[in-house]
């Protein structure tokens, strides 16, 4: 969100002087999320900006009223129609399967590991079962590779990531998902440090995780996402409502190898897959 | 500082009612709502308003 911040700067929203910026978190604590969502609208903020379906769920459930500019996977639950969304929500949607996120990540994945590869899909539950969870397992299938989901119990915390490791380092898999669960986004350097100990191959979304040390990323860039999600907020502060704003999807979905990853597994990446990356790492 | 100022400070504290910022500055509250602490990670390291609403 730091992206937005900034932007919302150079928009000339200065913050303690021309604007309150109110910052909440879940602390990964999903179970939390209603509450948390009822003691935020309480505060009758003028919009709300959420991260991740789950908690932009909860939050649309405590308020129609309040604008809730949204950055994930926004369903047609949370926004009826994307072109003039009919609630109050809207923003940026990532969405895994319109846009074959996961069937790619899949494909990337099957090209290190090979057909028929067990993988672990690394999640929490809500997400397993949802849109996100069935992208994934259609994307596995397209690509011949076997996933198994492994869920974090909440809250989301570095002891749930080391417990949800234990069946990982047992030798079960040979590759992983990180699930776009933005409780695990905090962790990541944690779990690409444990993917390296399990010698796993692993993907996730986007160039953080990359940058953290895990092999593939394969995702929206968040920072154009949050700059672009001020243009959202400046929008609604001066008055338009979510149904003047139809939401939008990034345009860029980018590749990143980290290449000193690969050589600390001894992997030899295939020669197509580094001509496709739009980032290496070395 | 005026009394201005000190207000919209008490805000980012969390100490003056979050009302005041749209009835009484006339400045647009907004909340950012994280499912974890990368508000922190990411922006501008850890925010005492962050830790007190998640905490409590």
């Amino acid at each position: 969100m730091g992206a937005l911040l900034e932007e919302l700067r150079r928009l000339g929203y200065l913050e303690g002087k021309t604007i309150v910026i109110n910052r909440w978190s879940g602390g990964g604590n999903i179970g939390a999320y209603g509450a948390l969502a009822h003691k935020i609208v309480n505060e009758q903020p003028q919009l709300i900006v959420a991260r991740s379906r789950t908690m932009a769920t909860a939050l649309a459930a405590a308020t129609r009223e309040i604008p809730i500019v949204m950055v994930g996977t926004i369903t047609s639950e949370l926004s009826g129609s994307f072109a003039r969304p009919n609630r109050n929500v809207t923003g940026i949607n990532v969405s895994y399967d319109e846009q074959q996120i996961y069937a790619k990540q899949a494909e990337f994945l099957r090209d290190i590991t090979g057909k028929n590869a067990r993988i672990a899909w690394l999640g929490t539950q809500n997400l397993w079962e949802g849109p996100v969870g069935k992208a994934a397992r259609e994307g596995a299938r397209q690509a011949g590779l076997i996933l198994d989901a492994v869920l974090l119990s909440s809250p989301v915390d570095e002891a749930a990531i080391h417990r949800a490791f234990v069946p990982v380092l047992a030798g079960r898999f040979v590759g992983m998902y990180v699930s776009p669960a933005t409780e695990l986004f905090p962790y990541r350097s944690i779990i690409a440090k444990l993917a390296q100990e399990a010698r796993l191959p692993t993907i996730g979304n986007g160039r953080p995780w990359a940058e953290a040390g895990i092999l593939l990323s394969y995702g929206a860039n968040p920072v154009d996402m949050y700059r672009r999600a001020a243009y959202f907020v400046d929008r609604i502060l001066r008055g338009a409502k979510p149904a003047d704003l139809p939401i939008e999807q990034p345009g860029v979905i980018e590749l990143v190898i980290n290449l000193k990853t690969a050589k600390a597994l001894g992997i030899s990446i295939p020669p197509p897959l580094l001509v496709r990356a739009d980032k290496l790492i070395e | 500082m005026n009394r201005r100022d000190t207000l919209v400070s008490l805000l980012a504290l969390g100490i003056a009612p979050a009302s005041f910022a749209q009835s009484v500055l006339k400045v647009p509250q907004i909340a950012l709502v994280d499912t974890a602490e990368q508000i922190a990670d990411m922006a501008e390291g850890r925010h005492p308003q962050w830790a007190r609403c998640w905490r409590s």
